[in-house]
């Protein structure tokens, strides 16, 4: 009878084309009805109630037992759907035919919700995801085509029109615009592109036409590769992961057998145990079988934290590495080109009787054939080519620098050393976190101009902010002079430096501290991703930072910093920190729940609609929970 | 050597990591992951894509889940 009905649901599914969300609904009205008719009806007619409770259990769980029916056919026993309906048609049995009509009808209702939850995150997830190019304009012959982007080849011309997005990485070859790579570095200040930059594919061109040259394939290009990364991530899983997808293969069987053993055995040795009663009891075991819950809402948990990331413009690839994260004690952090720009640039300018910009020019111009980087970023300072015809007599002094004539003027630039051989007084400014320079004219002294890697403009707010999330231990590791890192760690408030390290030494250093560690501590180690490879293996976590653009550094790491802000780490540890905490809230709460339903069902405490109504509810709270995760952090 | 496929129609997460354990235990089979969110089944073969996979890629899928269909993304 039950499966002549489950059958003809069947067939009318096939007819009706109706979205599966809104045949559960039509399920959950009608049953709802009539079953709500059966409740209200006058009892004299108990073959007439018994009727309607039947025709309801059909209308809201047919399909249910029908893919039950079908699920024993391939051997599968523990299968929800299963469980369900026995606990439906085994309290028909008892005759608690209301109760029975109840527990399809909640759990209806519940795969409903989970249902409408599951396909909220997705939506959400699709969203952050929306960086895959759909096409490609492609140039060729006189003709413009539309094509996948797929299929354009490495050296053919693409057309950018405005509004649409980068389909491959390429060069631009004409045209000039702003683009927004908001999509990929989290960043939401346009960028301008001229001929002969490149462009970055899923960044969506703001202005002008552009015409450019594929230089890469579309499956080798930046957004599939970043796709393809956070689509992986779920493969490394984190311990509650791997917690969760063990838990769920043991709990229905495990829950089963104890209902098996709560409808057999009382009765037969408790004295007076009705039969009835207990079976009631194991049947609402049966109801809260199923680990849905726990299973989508702990992966959903780290989905989101690594969604959320994706889009401040981190990349985390695998849920172990938000673990590790969350638990980060030390963060060793590379300087230049993570807290520094890496680029040597005039800092400051302190001239004694001339003006600042004569002080440069003089500098500058002494400094004309020297190749050494301070003379590059002297001249670069100066702002336009020092002019051959002014200078003469250009002398090197080496390991101090140079003497040359300049307007006829002589004039003397370098270290201290030079200025102490050619007995000229001058500031100290060996307290300055750079390289000085130090200018005279003929045997008077003229001022220094500084010459540093510069700050990031977001370095001292990334240690302060790390250091707020609770790191304990801030170190930074570094190549450059003691003297010259530990200026910098001091103005940035970092109290640990090792400096003078070549880059193996690098890899010890980061043992050293790691051994430091206490039992549950990460280290983590950020650096550029530019030789640092094996140090970023060895750690913990190897964070790269600047990574858009950079294949070698998003290969190498663990999470990738999409632009070149020091400050997004924070930012990771935080939102590792809270995808932690959402899914331990998430496993504590949805066994707690399961744990006292089971405990009240084998009492007799619980009805079975209750069960099914916690159970559900339960899950749709953790999955919304979860779902806390995708939300930004400030 | 990797294939990827999408699977249509996964609403629940044990039915993935059923299909998971089922797809890993095909003969040729390095790792196979399914991420529950975005509906993608990701296979590692060990060496070439083993003869017949197709086949027992949709045995191993139906057995899981028959609502669930198989396709190449």
């Amino acid at each position: 009878m039950i499966y002549a009905v489950a059958k003809i649901i069947a067939k009318k599914r096939d007819k009706i084309r109706l979205s599966p969300n809104q045949r559960r609904l039509a399920q959950i009205l009608a049953g709802g009805a009539v079953y709500a008719a059966a409740i209200l009806i006058n009892a004299d007619s108990v073959a007439l109630k018994s009727a309607l409770y039947l025709a309801a259990l059909a209308a809201v769980g047919g399909s249910i037992i029908f893919a039950a029916l079908r699920g024993i056919l391939r051997g599968e026993i523990f299968d929800e759907h299963f469980l369900m309906s026995i606990a439906a048609v085994g309290a028909f049995i008892i005759g608690e035919q209301s109760e029975g009509v109840a527990v399809m009808l909640f759990y209806q209702i519940g795969e409903l919700f989970q249902s409408w939850a599951v396909g909220r995150s997705r939506k959400s997830i699709a969203e952050l995801m929306d960086i895959r190019p759909d096409y490609a304009n492609v140039k060729r012959g006189d003709t413009v085509e539309r094509v996948d982007p797929g299929d354009v080849e490495v050296g053919e011309l693409i057309v950018i029109r405005p509004g649409e997005r980068v389909p491959l990485d390429a060069e631009v070859v004409e045209g000039r615009s702003m683009l927004d790579t908001a999509a990929l570095t989290g960043e939401s200040v346009p960028r301008e592109v001229l001929p002969g930059d490149s462009i970055l594919s899923g960044s969506i061109n703001a202005g002008g036409l552009l015409v450019a040259r594929a230089t890469k394939p579309f499956g080798e290009s930046t957004a599939s590769r970043i796709l393809d990364l956070v689509e992986n991530a779920s493969a490394k899983k984190s311990r509650p992961e791997r917690f969760i997808t063990r838990f769920a293969r043991y709990y229905t069987p495990a829950v089963v057998l104890l209902a098996a053993f709560i409808a057999t055995l009382p009765p037969l040795l408790i004295p007076g145990a009705s039969f009835a009663d207990w079976v009631y009891r194991a049947l609402t075991f049966l109801v809260i079988s199923c680990p849905c819950a726990l299973v989508i809402s702990v992966p959903l948990s780290f989905f989101g934290g690594i969604g959320g990331a994706s889009r401040a413009g981190i990349l985390v690839k695998g849920g172990n590495y938000l673990e590790a994260l969350a638990k980060a004690e030390t963060v060793a952090i590379d300087k230049t080109g993570t807290l520094t720009k890496g680029v040597f640039s005039v800092q400051k300018i302190v001239p004694r009787g001339v003006t600042e910009l004569e002080l440069l020019e003089l500098a500058a111009h002494a400094e004309i054939y020297s190749t050494h980087p301070i003379a590059q970023s002297l001249r670069q300072a100066y702002g336009a080519e020092p002019d051959g015809a002014r200078v003469s007599d250009v002398e090197e002094v080496p390991g101090c620098g140079v003497t040359a004539m300049v307007d006829g003027r002589r004039i003397a630039a370098g270290n201290a050393r030079l200025m102490a051989r050619l007995g000229v007084d001058h500031d100290d400014a060996s307290a300055e976190p750079g390289t000085v320079v130090y200018v005279a004219e003929g045997g008077r002294y003229i001022g220094y101009i500084m010459i540093a890697d510069a700050l990031k403009g977001d370095a001292t707010a990334a240690v302060d902010g790390l250091r707020k999330a609770g790191v304990k231990n801030i170190v930074m590791l570094t190549g450059d002079a003691q003297n010259i890192a530990e200026r910098v760690a001091t103005r940035l408030g970092i109290a640990r430096v090792r400096a003078e390290l070549l880059p193996d030494q690098k890899v010890s250093a980061v043992e050293e501290l790691m051994g430091e560690l206490s039992a549950s501590g990460r280290l983590v180690f950020v650096g550029d991703g530019i030789n640092d490879a094996p140090v970023l293996a060895r750690a913990d976590v190897g964070v790269a930072m600047g990574g858009l653009g950079s294949d070698a550094a998003i290969e190498a790491a663990d999470v990738v910093i999409m632009n070149d802000e020091p400050s997004k780490l924070a930012v990771v540890i935080k939102i590792a920190r809270r995808t932690m905490r959402v899914a331990g809230q998430n496993i504590l709460f949805s066994l707690g729940v399961k744990g006292l339903i089971l405990l009240l069902g084998a009492l007799g405490v619980a009805t079975m609609w209750a069960a099914v109504f916690a159970d559900v509810g339960v899950a749709l709270i953790a999955i919304l929970n979860s779902l806390r995760t995708l939300k930004r952090v400030n | 050597m990797t294939r990827r496929f999408k699977l249509v129609g996964l609403d629940c997460p044990v039915c993935a990591s059923k299909i998971e354990r089922a797809v890993k235990a095909i003969d040729g089979v390095a790792s196979a992951n399914v991420n529950f969110l975005t509906e993608r089944l990701t296979v590692e073969f060990s060496g070439d894509l083993p003869e017949k996979f197709a086949d027992a890629l949709k045995a191993a899928i139906r057995k899981a889940n028959p609502d669930i269909s198989v396709r190449s993304a």
